[in-house]
């Protein structure tokens, strides 16, 4: 078995996960992560060289999430409405589904490192080496993200609490 | 709505994980890639075939697309496995330093955090790592306390005690607040609000813990070596944001007070000279977070002065990194810098009124192509010790950054 399929079956579905998390969509996810084992499949001396697979792979799948979703901001912006692919989500209690909603309204910086630190579970060093930031960089979208993340979730609860009481 | 850090530790990526009803056909996504890999060689091709011809004629050029080596890829025995002991994380040759923690009184006793993939795991020391224990789990964010162990902060829960047999356990609290005393060690309960829910000092003798005094919606809390408090209220807590100290462990505080501008984010400088109070300045933002001003009083928090970075003489190193700065026991400033184009990334001490300077540092850090990834400052009464990681190594330096020696850490 060589190398690409071994890491495609150990790290697969945790990819998906933490790329969930990254994007809010799972459906996005597998799409992204599915991207970057077509892109190590492209680039094989590059992944093969690769310290860590894993990380090059989710890397990959980070960069691969922000420019669909920059490209897909570019596009509404212009007009074009029809970018958005429809959500799919994992079976998740309402609160951690407004929570990942809630992260898709963030900036993508404060987005990425929330999710990879806080979801995905990954150390403040490997999310700066899958964002490109630095370690600090990290910490400063972890600090200013939970509190904009928050004020989100307030909202979002004072929310549905004025709904229930209508 | 429930607890923001509860939520954010809700198993989300799990769940995703679980819910992939099926993987894709790996060899599909080969296909993909060896196809684009084609077309890219075309393109290629066909370029270099555009530019050579005009010089040597079609008749001379290559006539077909060798296929690539095939490098061999190291083991499959190499990739990390979910149930993989502490020392099996520990010991992989792919396992990174995640976080280090050394006792203020003793340098041989240190804790090093190690990560693989998703799997974390600690080694701790009491003889520098002539011999270790290991535990799984992350050491995060964590304290010395004494020549006992680290107290490693967690959310919503009391601080766990590693000791340095290796043995976790849970440190007890009384929820009574009363000020801490010098010798205690305070660590903070992460959240149950924005961004801590309280403050716990620890007796490294009696390893007993209790609340102390600290205002709400402090952002960062630092704890110098002769006892004195340094907060942070950062804007956009509600609270008024400011930078807070107390001398006589958390029963009464002084504010200098900051601007409410949000976007602003503030940070503690450590400063190991009792005369200067000292606290940085930086934005939330794409770029990296560099310093953009540091603040001083060398009177007791009576006037301040602001350092602004630029070029001129007095100016803060461009790109010097926020967190990573310190104040020396002669009141000068130490800081790490990483800017873009790496030719002057390095320590740097600077003055009041002076300009900052780059500290020539010796092996491995005397080249700009060998830049440290992990940076931690160590600040005591006597001096500042830096801890700086490369290549998964870690290096110590107790003058400034001019020399260096290899730590071990595991």
């Amino acid at each position: 078995m060589d190398r690409l399929q071994e890491v495609f079956d150990a790290s697969y579905r945790r990819l998906v996960g933490q790329l969930y998390a990254v994007c809010g969509n799972l459906g996005e996810a597998e799409d992204v992560v599915a991207e970057a084992f077509v892109r190590a499949a492209d680039k094989r001396r590059a992944f093969e060289a690769a310290d860590n697979p894993e990380a090059w792979l989710r890397t990959v799948a980070v960069n691969v999430a922000r420019t669909r979703f920059r490209r897909r901001a570019a596009g509404e912006r212009l007009g074009f409405r029809a970018a958005r692919p429809e959500a799919s989500h994992p079976p998740l209690p309402d609160d951690r589904l407004v929570l990942v909603a809630a992260m898709q309204r963030l900036p993508a910086g404060q987005r990425e490192a929330l999710a990879l630190h806080y979801l995905a579970d990954l150390p403040i060093n490997e999310v700066a080496a899958a964002t490109g930031v630095a370690v600090g960089t990290v910490k400063a979208r972890l600090s200013r993200g939970r509190q904009a993340l928050a004020a989100l979730l307030d909202s979002t609860s004072r929310a549905m609490k004025e709904d229930r009481h209508a | 709505m429930r607890d923001l850090d509860e939520l954010l530790t809700g198993g989300v990526a799990d769940a995703a994980a679980d819910a992939v009803d099926s993987t894709p056909d790996l060899a599909a996504l080969r296909h993909r890639g060896a196809r684009r890999r084609r077309l890219r060689r075309t393109a290629l091709a066909g370029l270099a075939a555009a530019a050579v011809a005009v010089v040597i004629g079609l008749a001379q050029l290559p006539g077909h697309d060798r296929a690539e080596p095939s490098d061999p890829g190291p083991s499959p025995t190499d990739l990390p496995t979910p149930k993989m002991s502490a020392d099996e994380i520990i010991d992989h040759r792919r396992a990174e330093v995640e976080f280090v923690v050394v006792s203020p009184d003793d340098p041989d006793i240190r804790a090093v955090g190690w990560w693989l993939g998703d799997r974390h795991a600690i080694a701790v020391t009491d003889d520098g790592f002539e011999s270790r224990h290991t535990v799984r789990g992350r050491l995060g964010s964590a304290k010395p306390l004494g020549r006992v162990g680290f107290l490693i902060e967690r959310w919503a829960k009391p601080p766990q005690l590693l000791a340095t047999d290796g043995t976790l356990s849970e440190v007890e609290v009384d929820r009574t607040p009363w000020p801490a005393e010098p010798a205690e060690v305070v660590v903070g309960i992460q959240g149950s609000g924005v961004p801590y829910a309280g403050w716990v000092a620890v007796d490294p003798v009696t390893l007993a813990g209790h609340r102390v005094p600290v205002p709400e919606d402090v952002h960062e809390l630092h704890q110098a070596a002769d006892g004195r408090l340094h907060a942070i209220v950062n804007p956009g807590y509600g609270a008024s944001p400011g930078y807070l100290w107390s001398d006589d462990g958390g029963l009464n505080w002084q504010r200098h007070p900051l601007p409410d501008q949000l976007g602003d984010l503030y940070f503690v400088v450590p400063s190991a000279s009792a005369a200067t109070l000292a606290f940085g300045e930086t934005s939330d933002s794409y770029r990296s977070p560099v310093i953009d001003a540091l603040h001083v009083s060398r009177d007791g928090g009576a006037t301040w002065q602001r350092i602004e970075p630029a070029s001129s003489e007095g100016a803060v190193p461009p790109a010097a990194e926020a967190y990573q700065v310190a104040v020396l026991p002669d009141g000068s400033f130490l800081t790490h810098s990483t800017p873009s184009n790496g030719e002057d990334a390095g320590f740097y001490l600077g003055e009041d009124g002076r300009a900052f300077v780059r500290v020539d540092s010796g092996p491995p850090f005397d080249d700009a192509a060998h830049r440290p990834d992990l940076v931690t400052f160590d600040v005591r009464s006597d001096g500042v010790a830096i801890y700086a990681g490369a290549s998964k190594r870690l290096y110590r330096s107790t003058d400034n950054g001019v020399t260096w020696e290899e730590v071990q850490t595991r």
